[in-house]
């Protein structure tokens, strides 16, 4: 019996871009939109584990594979993308009456699927109503 | 239709109130419509937090937004509501500044995950070989006991040894070890609806406008259903997973008063807080032990009781038993916070806080008992900060905090299997007691001092200076101290109207951090190599090494993501050249570090950002934004053998 260290290392990485846009059309129509991207990836490498010389257990040697241990660094890696689009706006019918109305799409790409399975999903949502200010 | 339903409720409500509020003005708006959701594949990520609706389907949505004043009474209320489970609802009243109430109400879904538990499967396949004959080992190759010595590493084959009669006792024998994970509702949704109702009304009467009463009420709900696992050991790993109903409810009653007497300012509240899991306990069938097993004929024909006996504390026979359990928990705080103002440039804040918890836990009459079945954990905090500007440019802190948390120690009664009663396994083996007491780790107190000095060197720009000393004392005693000095350094400056800057460095270090020591890493203390036993001839069956004083006493590396070090640094420039264009530039980096006895950890984190606003005309604007985090971790990964 006994025990083998190796130093490891797990990265990080993650961007983020999104971009928002305000606009108010005419006098009675105002929009907005907006996007934005995520990717997101973790991996864990570096694993080499050897057992060390002078180790002669037949048992030990024939049963541990230590290359396959080190490899079980690849279920720890992770990479997803997220992208949002989102487009809704308000039109003033008249001064009391308005009509609004917003649309989204969510797409999420599980690149790394693993623990949970697979969790690539679309979403779209959204919804129209009219309204009264006083 | 139900969330239309309750919209229309609260408009009646509304025009409830009293006839004053709406005699007067009455501005707002009331929206309603149609909403809907489609979603294709896995909802956990898309819609994790519902906003409309948690799944698919469409239905009527209402917004509210009501404001009305008449005189001193001001009424506030605002609804969005889309389905039976996104709601959102807010209600404020001010009365002539006397009465002030403030209600919020919040629900919505959150999607949870499901561990699929088929990535954990792993075997030694059944004993194969008769005693006495030669087998090449391999991975689908396994004998169940092998004769010392007889291995020949240029052929890979080994004798086959085993009890019978004539063998001696001193075969080596091969565990058989395996996992098992197994999903006992493959495709079962788990979700938790998520409700949380806050009050806040203070009370400032004109007889004694020095104090305002205030009192609260909250109350959060969380219900559905979460994958619970649990896991059956020793020899064969059997891990389930299956759903358990959360139905848990925390209620928050406050009561307080502040007084404002010149220059000086003393708040007091009185928190009482209950945390009640009212759905039932979850239950699970833990597998037939196979050990302690019936005694055998040993070598020489003497009967012998099997090793293993007396570690198991259940198994299936018990039948089903409680697992994975939320305790229920109460808890009190008195918090008094006052404020003395010297002058305009000099004011001094002290507080303490006085908190009590208890926690019910139950014991497994049998299985295992506590000593005491409510832990409680009492929290006292005392903290001041003093604020001076001792010349025109310099302003000087001073703070301090002394914290000293005291929790119970907790002692078990664990109770082996005895084997007379329970048919499956053999022997006559009596159940056995053994006591185990924990110290209980957030025992400690915390002190904590600091000085931050503040110098103006023009009118648009400013240096700060700052350091800070903690130590933490823990009562388990297996823990150091821990001890960490702080030094920071900011500049800030206005170089024109349209740039402006701040950066800042700061370093931490720290002594002893919270650490694991000797987590891992077996050294054989004769030879110093992290290995021993190399196929020892010697030992009989059921007398081989001792696993805690021989095997995990001896581990030597000292773990911990806690680092000793720290260097962190922080930059942002602002651009403004028009009012229509605004850019914002940033970048931090953190270094940190730990050099313990036989490994050592390393992170390093770099995030630099930018963000745009751009409006080209006065109907037209963008926002830009653009993070990136990146992180490197270096850490000491031990993997044991024979648990080594």
């Amino acid at each position: 019996m006994g025990a083998t260290c190796d130093t490891t290392q797990y990265d990080t990485d993650v961007h983020t871009i999104s971009l928002a846009a305000d606009y108010a059309a005419t006098e009675k129509l105002d929009l907005r939109a907006a996007v934005s991207f995520s990717d997101a990836k973790a991996e864990w490498s570096s694993l080499y584990i050897n057992y060390p010389a002078g180790v002669t257990d037949p048992v030990l040697l024939e049963m541990y594979d230590p290359t396959a241990l080190s490899s079980m660094t690849d279920y720890s890696d992770l990479h997803y993308q997220q992208t949002e689009l989102s487009l809704g706006g308000t039109y003033q019918v008249t001064p009391q009456f308005y009509v609004a109305a917003q649309a989204a799409y969510e797409i999420f790409k599980d690149k790394d699927p693993y623990v949970y399975g697979d969790l690539d999903g679309e979403s779209w949502n959204g919804y129209l109503g009219v309204g009264y200010k006083f | 239709m139900r969330s239309m339903q309750r919209l229309l409720a609260g408009l009646l409500i509304a025009t409830a109130l009293p006839a004053a509020v709406w005699a007067a003005e009455v501005t707002g708006s009331i929206e309603a419509g149609a909403a809907g959701v489609a979603i294709k594949d896995s909802p956990l990520r898309v819609n994790e937090y519902s906003t409309i609706r948690p799944d698919d389907g469409g239905g009527a949505y209402g917004k509210v937004d009501l404001k009305s004043h008449s005189g001193g009474l001001a009424v506030d209320v605002e609804a969005d509501v889309f389905g039976s489970r996104d709601q959102k609802y807010d209600l404020g009243i001010d009365a002539n500044r006397i009465f002030r109430l403030r209600s919020d109400y919040q629900k919505y879904q959150h999607w949870l995950g499901h561990d699929q538990l088929n990535y954990l499967d792993a075997a030694i396949p059944p004993a194969q070989g008769a005693p006495g004959s030669t087998v090449t080992l391999g991975p689908n190759v396994v004998p169940g006991f092998i004769v010392p010595s007889t291995y020949n590493p240029a052929t890979g084959q080994v004798t086959v040894g085993g009890p019978a009669p004539g063998n001696p006792a001193t075969d080596q024998q091969i565990g058989r070890a395996s996992v098992y994970g197994e999903d006992l509702t493959p495709g079962a949704d788990f979700n938790i609806r998520y409700s949380e109702w806050k009050n806040q009304a203070d009370i400032t009467l004109p007889q004694l406008p020095n104090l305002t009463f205030h009192a609260g009420y909250r109350l959060q709900k969380r219900e559905g259903i979460e994958q619970s696992i649990g896991m059956s050991k020793c020899t064969a790993c059997h891990i389930t997973g299956q759903g358990r109903d959360v139905n848990e409810e925390t209620k928050d009653l406050s009561a307080g008063v502040t007084g404002r007497f010149g220059q000086l300012t003393v708040d007091y509240t009185f928190l009482d807080r209950e945390f009640r899991e009212q759905a039932d306990t979850p239950l699970r069938w833990y597998d037939p032990a196979l050990s302690p097993a019936g005694a055998y004929n040993a070598p020489g024909g003497v009967l012998t009781a099997r090793p293993f006996d007396n570690r198991l504390s259940y198994e299936y026979t018990d039948g089903m038993l409680a697992y994975d359990t939320t305790p229920d928990s109460d808890k009190q705080s008195h918090t008094l916070k006052a404020r003395y103002d010297f002058s305009r440039d000099t004011s001094m804040v002290g507080s303490w806080v006085h908190a009590k918890v208890d926690s019910d836990k139950s014991s497994e009459p049998g299985i295992f008992v506590l000593n005491d079945d409510n832990l409680e954990t009492e929290y006292d905090g005392y903290a001041f900060k003093l604020a001076t500007k001792l010349l025109p440019q310099l302003k000087l802190t001073l703070h301090g905090k002394l914290e000293e948390i005291d929790a119970d120690d907790v002692a078990l009664t664990y109770y082996t299997i005895g084997t007379l009663a329970q048919g499956n396994l053999g022997g006559n083996l009596p159940t056995n007691a053994f006591a185990a007491g924990y110290e209980a780790l957030a025992a400690r107190d915390i002190l904590t001092l600091g000085a931050d000095a503040l110098y103006r060197l023009t009118p648009k720009s400013s240096v700060k200076l700052g350091y800070e000393y903690q130590e933490v004392d823990r009562d388990a005693e297996d823990y150091e101290k821990t001890t960490r000095h702080s030094i920071e350094a900011t500049y800030r400056a206005k170089y024109s109207k349209s740039l402006s800057t701040r950066v800042s460095y700061r370093y931490e270090n720290i002594d002893d951090p919270l650490q694991h020591t000797a987590a891992a890493g077996f050294i054989n203390p004769t030879t110093g190599l992290p290995y021993a036993g190399n196929q020892d001839p010697t030992p009989t069956i059921g007398s081989g090494s001792l696993y805690g004083t021989q095997y995990y006493d001896l581990r030597q590396t000292d773990l911990s993501n806690l680092p000793e070090d720290i260097h962190e640094g922080k930059a942002s420039v602002t651009w403004s050249p028009r009012p229509n264009l605004s850019a914002t530039v940033s970048y931090r980096i953190k270094l940190e570090e730990n050099d313990l006895d036989r490994s050592t950890w390393e992170q390093t984190t770099h995030s630099p950002s930018l963000s745009l606003w751009y409006a080209p005309t006065g109907d037209l604007s963008f926002t830009f934004a653009y993070n990136y985090f990146a992180q490197a971790t270096e850490a000491k990964f031990c993997q044991g053998w024979y648990d080594g």
